[in-house]
């Protein structure tokens, strides 16, 4: 009967000290500067995209109309133009790539795989649709299919030209990405495919929340009928 | 990333299920001997107007006629990829009619003898879940 | 099959007239010309070391039998209206006929254009034969001035790719990239939408030119196959023309499933969607809990509520069956402060505990959104990096 009682309290005593334990650990030592193993890092010191923007100026500006940021993409994507209404949140995670902070401020690479897709279909559309052929015996339903393949439509919105639009419209040095390798240059570490990766997730993002319709509308005059992304 | 998918699993057909159902048969060819006697009930089919009407019938299953010395034989193709061959030696055009709608009407599937508490038989999970003696009234009440 | 065809061989065109005139019905003695209805298939010789090729139609100006005259004609003939599959002949073939009724297909979608969807680039009959001595198929002899289903695969590829992420991102908002990527795959891998064409009933064209000049077969029972080989030579003789061009059978067959959805576009978008939908994505089941799998539950899980801003999760025993026994039962259930994220149950601690964060993680990535209309459009922030 004792020894019953004892063990109880026992247990009882042992709940009460993993607690506190757990109370304990909430304080942390954030470290700044060189990386040091096992120390956690100050998220203001990897919070930084490589041209030197931080991503917590960002978030403070959404839904602010003075914001330098998400106007200077509103401006150079014609949003206003195709009637898409896009709120700031879904813009900053489509300009923010998957190695940012370790994917913990939401990225996009979903978007970035249903705008891929999404442009495969209407490039190869307007390949299909804008073929002037001489001879019309092999066309169905006026649609000549036999262009699809050649280098020529394999060119319509590939990666290097996305990334060449994004370029030429400055919005490159507003993506939030992190180098593989510091010491490299940004085309080693692949800043043309996470470029173009942006475009894919705008479309994305449009087609997500604002229908097919408008994402087509947008992606005919914006990406297909533009000389840099079509060439 | 530690979630990881695991390959090698394929989606399951369900024929039906959406708005397209594929009919099973695909094929029937008919075999006939022209001299033989146990033919002549098929030579009867062949030869009445019968056949017409059950191809306008089933448009989806294509008939083949052919001639070959032996017993008259009417085989089916199915869509999984067997065949179902059945003699039709001595019958009359009826009874080859009839064994025409068995071919057609088949699943392809060969015959099961299924058991009795076989009533259902589906892809999906019971609803109801399993039963778990851990869970829910644990003290029973008489 | 091929027994009851090539045996068929024999039969003159005689005695009995049939009353027969469908177009699903096939009258074997349509076409057969006695003069070489004593070949059958069993007669053709198929000893493995005769590599001789089969005769070449445009270098038989010296050797001029009317045996290869004749053959010449039908390959010329066959070629032809392989490459203009005519309406007229494509009517006739009983093999695309049932097809097209089989797939309830549009009336707009002409017989013509299904065997076109059956013709593989790969299956061109050149006009030159190769010779002996360099067995090789040029890349000039697959002009792209024709109709075969090359283009049409491409776009359908596209159009079906992007359906089937559509569609399971529509479902599952928050399905994990790796899991994604096999789901997609489990639905229109070549395999699968290689055993869809099969079960519509489609054969493919094994026989060699030869052999069906042979049999003497009408050209409309080709068009009906589908054609992907390039049936010059037979398979069996020994000799095999590796080409980048010849794939393999399941491709021959994905093929004509994507072209038909490209074609099918081509009459009507819906009708193409529809048809994605019947018979490749919501005719079919797929179960997506049977496709993840977690290294590390527990730890993916605390860096998830981190993430979402929930309380830490914390694991603990709900009920217990055994413990000293030798088939124990622990059921362990994770919380994340007064919630319950998961349940599991195994025969260690360990087991159970592991158990409950796959299922609490489980329940986060298979979330499906109500179909209300009213409700938002979800959007993934990320799958969560460890």
């Amino acid at each position: 009967m004792l020894s019953n009682q004892l063990g109880r309290s026992l247990i009882g005593i042992n709940k009460s000290c993993l607690s506190q334990r757990n109370s304990l650990r909430f304080i942390t030592y954030l470290h700044s500067g060189d990386r040091v193993r096992g120390i956690k890092r100050d998220p203001t010191s990897y919070m930084i995209n490589p041209y030197g923007l931080t991503y917590e100026t960002v978030q403070k500006e959404k839904g602010l109309a003075t914001s330098e940021f998400f106007s200077k993409i509103r401006n150079q994507l014609p949003l206003k133009k195709y009637n898409i209404a896009v709120d700031d949140n879904l813009l900053l995670q489509c300009f923010t790539h998957k190695s940012f902070a370790h994917g913990k401020v939401p990225y996009n690479e979903k978007l970035f795989i249903m705008g891929s897709h999404f442009l495969k279909v209407q490039a190869s559309l307007y390949s299909i649709q804008n073929d002037n052929v001489k001879d019309k015996d092999f066309l169905i339903n006026g649609l000549n299919f036999n262009t699809l393949g050649s280098n020529k439509s394999k060119q319509i919105l590939s990666e290097c030209n996305l990334a060449q639009l994004m370029e030429s419209l400055a919005l490159n040095k507003l993506i939030f990405w992190k180098k593989r390798n510091v010491n490299e240059s940004n085309d080693f570490n692949g800043e043309p495919k996470i470029a173009s990766s942006v475009l894919n997730s705008v479309v994305g993002a449009i087609l997500l929340t604002n229908g097919v319709e408008k994402t087509t509308l947008f992606v005919t005059n914006f990406l297909l009928k533009n000389k840099k992304a079509n060439i | 990333m530690v979630v990881k998918g695991i390959t090698n699993r394929f989606s399951i057909a369900r024929n039906g299920y959406g708005e397209s159902f594929i009919h099973p048969c695909r094929k029937i060819i008919i075999q006939y001997c022209n001299w033989g006697g146990s033919s002549q009930g098929i030579r009867d089919f062949l030869v009445s107007e019968r056949l017409n009407g059950i191809a306008s019938r089933h448009k989806q299953i294509e008939f083949e006629v052919i001639k070959k010395s032996g017993h008259p034989v009417i085989t089916g193709f199915y869509n999984n990829g067997r065949n179902k061959p059945i003699c039709v030696r001595n019958m009359d055009p009826i009874e080859i009619n009839k064994k025409l709608e068995i071919l057609m009407n088949s699943s392809g599937d060969i015959l099961r003898r299924w058991t009795k508490n076989d009533n259902v038989r589906s892809l999906n999970k019971s609803v109801r879940g399993i039963w778990s003696p851990f869970h829910g009234n644990t003290t029973p009440s008489l | 099959m091929l027994k009851l065809y090539g045996a068929a061989a024999p039969m003159r065109s005689q005695l009995l007239k049939l009353a027969i005139s469908r177009s699903n019905v096939w009258r074997y003695q349509r076409s057969i010309k006695t003069s070489y209805s004593f070949y059958s298939t069993e007669t053709v010789p198929t000893t493995p070391t005769s590599h001789t090729v089969s005769p070449i139609p445009l270098s038989i100006g010296e050797i001029q039998t009317p045996q290869l005259l004749e053959y010449k004609n039908y390959y010329q003939n066959l070629q032809q209206t392989l490459r203009d599959l005519p309406n007229e002949v494509c009517d006739q073939s009983t093999a695309l006929v049932t097809l097209h009724k089989r797939l309830g297909l549009p009336k707009e979608f002409t017989t013509a254009l299904l065997s076109r969807c059956l013709t593989c680039r790969s299956s061109n009959l050149p006009t030159t034969l190769p010779s002996t001595q360099n067995i090789k198929l040029h890349k000039k002899n697959y002009s792209n001035q024709q109709r075969d289903n090359y283009g049409l695969n491409i776009f359908g590829k596209n159009l079906l790719t992007f359906q089937t992420v559509k569609y399971l991102l529509d479902k599952y908002p928050r399905l994990p990239t790796p899991v994604l990527n096999v789901a997609v795959n489990a639905y229109i891998s070549d395999e699968v939408l290689a055993s869809i064409v099969k079960s519509w009933g489609v054969e493919s064209e094994t026989q060699s030119v030869m052999e069906r000049f042979l049999r003497n077969e009408p050209a409309d029972v080709t068009l009906g196959k589908l054609r992907y080989f390039n049936n010059l030579k037979r398979i069996s003789d020994g000799v095999e023309c590796i080409s980048k061009l010849n794939f393999s059978e399941t491709a021959a067959y994905s093929l004509v499933i994507r072209s038909v959805i490209a074609t099918l576009w081509t009459i009507d978008e819906k009708l193409a969607t529809r048809f994605i939908d019947d018979h490749i994505l919501v005719g079919r089941k797929l179960d997506i809990a049977r496709l993840f799998e977690f290294e590390q539950p527990t730890r993916e899980l605390a860096r998830l509520c981190e993430r979402e801003n929930l309380k830490r999760p914390v694991s603990r025993l709900m009920a217990e069956s055994g413990r000293l026994s030798k088939s124990p039962v622990f059921i362990v259930g994770v919380f994340s402060g007064e919630e319950k994220l998961g349940e599991g149950f195994g025969a260690s601690l360990k087991e159970a505990k592991a158990k409950a964060a796959s299922d609490a993680l489980m329940k986060w990535y298979c979330y499906q959104p109500t179909k209300d209309p009213n409700q938002k459009t979800v959007i993934d922030p990320g799958t969560v990096i460890v």
